[in-house]
This record gives C-alpha cells, structure tokens and sequence, in this order.
C-alpha cells in the first residue's frame, strides 16, 4: 500500500517536473506570453466582479460591495416594463434578419471576388469594399439622412427627375421600412470587411480539385456547390458560432444612429432602451442585469450552435 | 555561443522592459492636463480652486480670460475641460473616485442623489460669508430645486431662453397677412407660406413651421395655445399631472395632426436630426419657428443665406379659449446647478471665486473675454475688436467658455441684445401658462424619465401622422403610460408638491 502511494507520488512530482522543466525549456516564451494573460486578468476577468451589480440596489457613492443585495429584483423590474419586452422582441426579430440576410452576404460576395479574373480589379474592389467598415455609424446616420430625406434627400431629386410630383415617402420614419435599412445598411457597412476571413480560405483550397472537376466536365456552379462552399464550411461554421453569440448584439451605435419616434415601435432595441435606462437615467443594476441575460442567452446560442455542428460535421466547432 | 548569450540578454531585456512599461502605463494616475497650465499669472500663495466644466470647442487651457480670472480675483482657478458628451461619464468617474473637483455643474436629476450622499456642501454660511454678489443677484432663485431642509446646495444657472414663436415679417407683407395671433390666422399664414411661393423662386418647396421632434422647443407655441406647458405638470382634479395628461394636450395633438395632413409641417419632423431643421430656416425654407429668441434673432444672424436678410417678428398665437403662452423660465427650478464639493481644501476659496464670476468684472469675462484684447467701447457703445466678432473665434480665445461654470442673471449678454431678441424675450416673459412648481423631481422621473417621455414623442409622432381614431390611440398611450411608471409620478409628484407648499409657506 505504502509503496503504491509513494510511487503515486512519485509519478505526479515527476509529472510537475516536466511541466516545470517544460516551462523553463521555454520560459521566454512564456514570459512573453505574461503580459497577455495579465492583461486578460486585469482587464477582462477582474472586472467581471462588477456583475455582481445585476443582483444589488446599486448605489454609486456606496460603492459596489457595500449596496444591499436584492436577489432577482431587478430581472422582474426588467421584465415587467413593457417597453423592455417590447425591446426583446424587436431584438430578436432584427437578430433573426440579420441572421438570415446579413450573415451570409460576405460569403456570396467573397464567392463572386473570387471569380474575378482580372488582379488588378480585384484588389481594387477589395479594397473599396473594405472601406464602409471603417466609416462610424454616427456618419453613416448622416449620410442615409442626406440620402433618404423626403424634403432634401437624393431619393427626392430621383423621384423628381422620374416625373414624380407628389410627396416623398419618409423611409427612415416609417414603420414598413425601417427594419430593411438596417438590414440593407448593415450589409452595406459590414459585408465588405466580412469577407476576408472567407476569400483567405478559398486561396487555401486546392487548384487541382477544380481542374480535376473541369475535366470531369463540372460547370461553374457544380464546381461551386462541390469544392468552393465544402471548403468553406468551417471557416462558415466558426463565424456562424461567432454570430450567434452575437444574436441579441444588434447595434446600439447603429440603431441610435438611424432612429426617430416614429420607428420606436419596430426599431426600439435591448440595447438603445437600456442605453436611455443606464446612461441617460443612471440605472447601471438594471443595465447590467440586461446585460448579463443577454451574455446568457449568447453563450446558450454558442453551445448549441456547436452542438449542432458537431453533430453533423464532426471536424467543425471549436469546444 | 556568445552570441546567442547577447541576443538572449537583449530579448530579456526587451520583455522585462516591456512588461514594466505596460505596468507602469497601467498604473500611472491620469494627470489633469489643466494643472500643468500656466499659473504663474496668479500669486504665489493664492488658495488653489479645481472646477470641471464641459466645453463645445477646444481652446487652449492657458488664455488670456482665465489669467484674468486668477488675477481678478485672486484665486489661483484650475480648470479641467471635458467635451460635452462626456462630462456626466467624467463627473461621475471623479465623484467615484474621490477626486471631485471643487466646483463642478450638476443637472436637476442628480443633485438630490449628491445632497443624499453628503457629496456636495451646503451653501447658506459660505453664501452669507463670500457670496454677496450670488445672492444679490439669483435671490429667491436659490430657494429651488437644490433648496432642502432650510439648506441651499447649488446656485441655479440664471438664464432664461426667452423661447417664442418668430415669423417671417417679410413673408408676411409679400403676402399681405397680418401677423396672426389665433389659430385660425396662424393656419392661414401657414397655408400661404406654403403654397403661395413665399420666397419667389417658382417652385413650391417653403414649409409652414419647421418642427422636429429632436428641439423640443419648436413645439411650444401650439401646446401653449391649448394652455399645456410642454415638458411641466399641471394640477388636474387635486393631482399633479405630468402635461401629456393634461387637459388640452389631446386637442394640441389633433391641431398638429390636421397640420400635418394639410401639408404645413416640416413633414420629415420625426427623422430630421436638430442641427438640419435650423438649417431649413437658415436657408429660408421656413416661415414660422419657435425656438430661443437669441438664437433666431440673435446668434444666428450670420447663418442666413439669403439676401436681403430675412426679417424676423415673434408672436403669441392664443388658442380656443383666447389664451396661450410659453414656458415660465422658472429660474429657481433650473436644469443645471453650480455646486461645491465636500471634499474641496477651501470651501471658501471656492465660494469667493464664484461670487466673483457674478460680479460685473467677473460677468463680462466670461462673456465677452478681456476688454482691449476681445471687445472694446467705442463712443460708449460696445464692440467686438475682430475677428472675435467670430463666436469660434471669440472661445477659441477663452471667451464665453467660462460663464458655463456660473453666469450672472440679466448681465452683460441680455444687455447686448438686439430689439428684436428683446422683443421675443418680452414676448415669452410676459405670456406664462400655468404650471405647477415642483422643485425636486419624482424619483421614477429620475430612474425612468428618459423612458417615460420617449413614450410621448411616439405617441405624439405617431398620433401627427395617423388617419385613424386619435382619441383611441390616445386612451390607449394613456394606458400604457400609466403602467409604465405614469401612476407613481403622479403619485409621487402629488406628495412632493404638498410636502413642499407644506414646507415653503
């Protein structure tokens, strides 16, 4: 008994010591590494204390520890206001569109670089479609607003030099249209940029596969459907995940940029209610509360997403 | 072998440096840049005063006006500027930490939360003490918002903004009309601007009355004209009753729909960002706008393109039963107070300093800057010596940035006025609609009041732009408004305004 023990023993310190040797063999390395993971520690794990909030009756002057507990109050605060339900709804369904609309936009206009022949025009349009990603929401705002006023917009010279006389529909205030620009300018700021991950794997697929498929006679779309999009699904299925995190991350800077009274209704998010809520009024417990079910709902989108992955594509996923 | 020793040596060298840079980065207290200024102006031993204070455009630190300051009044002032946007970030940040400056600006919904947590001074002593030019000045105004248990916390920003209706006199007389005073005239005025080619370029493109949703004080005068004093309360069957329920306030509402119907309102009002209604005027779109009477007639008379210059009248325009009006200034109930840390080194310092910003000196170098350099008499009347005629130009070189932190009631800046900013100013002043005073907020106004009143622009906007039945989506506004938060502000406020007229007789 005594000797297995020690042996036992044995084994771990002699495990310890590999890895400490194994460290010093690369303590370089390492040392390089700390400043990395201090960084993490400081600046990404220390103040995760501060969720600590979502359960507290928060009191700036008292300070974090010293606010009274309150349990969930806050979450049932959040949930009986009507605006915020209303906000988690509308999130969702902008969440939902962008899914559906926005997510896949790089990867067909990543597609369609890729068959650019020319070089030189290709990086030229690369490189003009990089560009949005770089322009602030808050300009964007302005810009949409130049374009789409009823009064002095381009969408008014358009209409007039067509013959139209009459009014001018208001787009950014109606209720119809408003979901559609922020899909539309969504794609418009992000789908350039988006595509560089994907055209970086296409370059890695194998040039033999589509010559070999040429001379099986494959036309342009089976080559497509058959090696380009194959060999694009991880690279999809990691950004997928990556999005889904994202699901109820619609964009504050960008919808309270482009919205008025008049698109509350089918624009107003979780993020731009609770912006008013914590900024404007101070209200940081009930904001954090938000936030935290919002990381929640993220994390569960994550897991699933890539349980669902795994499940049909054993290679795809990251955990 | 040596080599790789060296380049070993450098790599560590490299790191460690490396990581103590990034600590040292980490940890180094972020210095105000305002106390490396220049303070070599004042004496050696003056008491030192730290402010913050938010500003609209960079300007040096250093300037003539706050050397000025220091030697007038003997008070070495050190000033930190935070951009507008994020003063409430930095404040609170300061406040947070420790480190509040000595004077600082505070809005209405956050003085009660400083007066709770002892962070800022009660004011009486100093004021009897230092503050003889204050309470000369502000008066009864000091017994508002920040007056609590018998105790003044804050000095109320003394300006009123004088807003009212301004027409275009020189549409009118093209168009041979009077200058309305009712509805009825107001609607046909409206008609006229509209459709009758007002600035005579041939082409239908003038709007009535520019509205946006974003400057609240465009609205003024229609809810005026129902006796609803917009963004107050009113007293509705012995209940202090937030102005979207008060009485009057749905026929408003109908009024600007049929405006809007017909065609005589900026119709994008709902999506046009401020900044480019007042360009619509600016470029002689306009014929009717409520707005600050010192903005229309006043700092904007550079803006307008047109030539001649557009002539401007502001008008009342009374409602169905012969009454209407603007907003009550209400100074004692400002949205913005001067206040002083309980933690300042030298309450007192502190208190002579703002007493010196009210005095005339004081007044006139906050406004206008130092008389010689900025502006200058000339056969006893005032002049800008340019190029700070130039209002960027004039803070640029520390003029008028500094009367944010205190201004003087009825200084130097109304005396300046022209006849027609005079004009308005009469016109708002002497034409109040009856509201209800409160002086401290409802707490769900301060928790939820963005929320609260955003449901009310919606309501509003929706309700311009509908066809359908008005009054039921009104009932239906009223409903959810109430569940909101609506009952326990009015509940709320009812107290409040007992307890006070309880406390205050």
């Amino acid at each position: 008994m005594k000797g297995s023990t020690g042996t036992l023993k044995r084994r771990e310190e002699s495990a310890w010591l590999q890895r400490l040797a194994a460290i010093r063999k690369d303590k370089l390395l390492y040392l390089m590494a700390l400043p990395g993971i201090l960084f993490f520690l400081v600046f990404h794990y220390g103040p995760m204390y501060g969720l600590v909030v979502a359960f507290k009756d928060y009191n700036i002057y008292q300070g974090i520890f010293a606010s009274d507990w309150i349990g969930f109050a806050n979450f049932q605060t959040l949930f009986e206001m009507s605006g915020f339900r209303r906000a988690l709804l509308n999130t969702v369904i902008i969440g939902f569109y962008q899914l559906i609309f926005v997510f896949p936009a790089p990867i067909i206009l990543a597609i369609l670089i890729n068959e650019v022949l020319h070089a030189p025009f290709k990086k030229f349009v690369q490189t003009v479609i990089y560009l949005p990603h770089f322009v602030s929401w808050i300009v964007i705002g302005g810009i949409l607003y130049a374009i789409l006023s009823p009064t002095t917009g381009i969408v008014r010279e358009a209409a007039e030099w067509f013959g139209h006389d009459g009014a001018v529909i208001n787009l950014m205030g109606s209720v119809e249209y408003f979901r559609s620009i922020l899909i539309a300018s969504s794609i418009w700021k992000e789908a350039g940029f988006g595509t560089i991950l994907y055209l970086a794997t296409i370059v890695t697929i194998d040039p033999s596969l589509y010559e070999a498929a040429k001379v099986d006679g494959a036309s342009k779309w089976r080559q497509l459907w058959h090696i380009t999009l194959p060999g694009l699904r991880t690279t999809i299925v990691i950004l997928l995940i990556f999005h889904v995190g994202n699901f109820l991350n619609v964009g504050l800077e960008q919808v309270y940029a482009l919205y008025n009274p008049a698109v509350y209704e089918v624009g107003e998010i979780l993020d731009t209610y609770l912006f008013k809520l914590a900024f404007e009024n101070a209200k940081y417990d009930l904001a954090t509360a938000s936030g935290l079910f919002k990381s929640l709902v993220g994390l569960t989108l994550v897991l699933l997403t890539n349980y669902t992955a795994k499940k049909i594509d054993r290679d795809s996923g990251f955990i | 072998m040596f080599t790789g020793m060296k380049s070993g040596t450098a790599t560590r060298g490299i790191v460690v440096w490396l990581i103590v840079a990034l600590l040292m980065a980490a940890c180094a207290k972020n210095e105000p840049a305002a106390n490396k200024g220049n303070s070599s102006e004042s004496p050696k031993d003056a008491p030192v005063v730290t402010a913050l204070m938010n500003k609209a455009t960079d300007f040096p630190e250093d300037n003539p006006v706050i050397q000025e300051i220091r030697k007038q009044s003997g008070i070495n002032l050190q000033v930190q500027t935070v951009s507008v946007d994020d003063y409430e970030k930095r404040l609170n940040t300061l406040l947070v930490s420790n480190d509040a400056p000595d004077i600082f600006v505070v809005n209405d919904t956050k003085i009660k939360e400083l007066i709770d947590n002892k962070a800022i001074l009660p004011l009486n002593e100093l004021l009897e003490k230092h503050g003889s030019n204050i309470t000369a000045n502000r008066g009864d105004d000091l017994k508002g918002g920040a007056y609590v248990d018998g105790q003044i916390y804050g000095i109320p920003e003394g300006f009123a903004s004088g807003n009212s209706l301004a027409i275009r006199k020189d549409w009118l007389d093209k168009l041979n009309l009077p200058v309305p005073t009712t509805l009825d005239e107001y609607g046909t005025a409206l008609k006229a601007f509209v459709n009758d080619d007002p600035d005579g370029n041939g082409q239908k493109d003038t709007i009535g009355v520019g509205l946006a949703i974003q400057a609240m004080q465009t609205w003024v005068h229609i809810f005026g004209a129902y006796n609803v004093p917009m963004g107050r309360q009113v007293m509705t069957d012995g209940k202090v009753t937030p102005w979207m329920l008060a009485p009057g306030y749905l026929d408003a509402v109908k009024y600007l729909n049929k405006l809007y119907q017909e065609g005589l309102v900026d119709t994008e009002f709902s999506t046009i960002p401020s900044l480019q209604s007042f360009q619509k005027l600016w470029n002689g779109k306009v014929g009717a706008y409520n707005f600050n009477a010192d903005g229309i007639t006043q700092n904007w008379l550079s803006r307008y393109v047109e030539q001649p210059a557009p002539e401007f009248v502001y008008t009342l325009i009374k409602g169905p039963d012969g009454h209407g009006g603007y907003l009550d200034p209400n100074l004692a109930n400002s949205p913005k107070y001067t206040v002083i840390s309980s933690k300042a080194k030298d309450p007192e310092a502190a208190m002579k300093l703002l007493n010196f910003l009210v005095s005339d000196e004081g007044d006139a170098l906050t406004w206008a800057g130092v008389e010689g350099i900025q502006y200058q008499y000339k056969d006893g009347s005032f002049e800008w010596i340019p190029p700070y005629e130039d209002a960027v130009k004039l803070r640029d070189s520390g003029g008028y940035v500094y009367s944010v932190l205190l201004n003087k009631k009825d200084g130097m800046r109304e005396s300046l006025f022209n006849d027609a900013t005079k004009q308005g100013r009469q016109i708002a002043a002497d034409n109040l609609i009856d509201e209800v005073r409160l002086f401290a907020l409802p707490q769900v106004q301060i928790d939820k009041g963005t929320i609260l009143d955003d449901m009310e622009k919606e309501f509003r906007t929706k309700a311009m732009m509908s066809t359908g039945d008005i009054d039921q989506m009104y009932e239906s506004f009223k409903q959810k408004y109430l569940a909101e938060g609506g009952s326990e502000w009015i509940e709320q406020a009812t107290k409040i305004y007992q307890e006070e007229q309880a406390a205050r007789q």
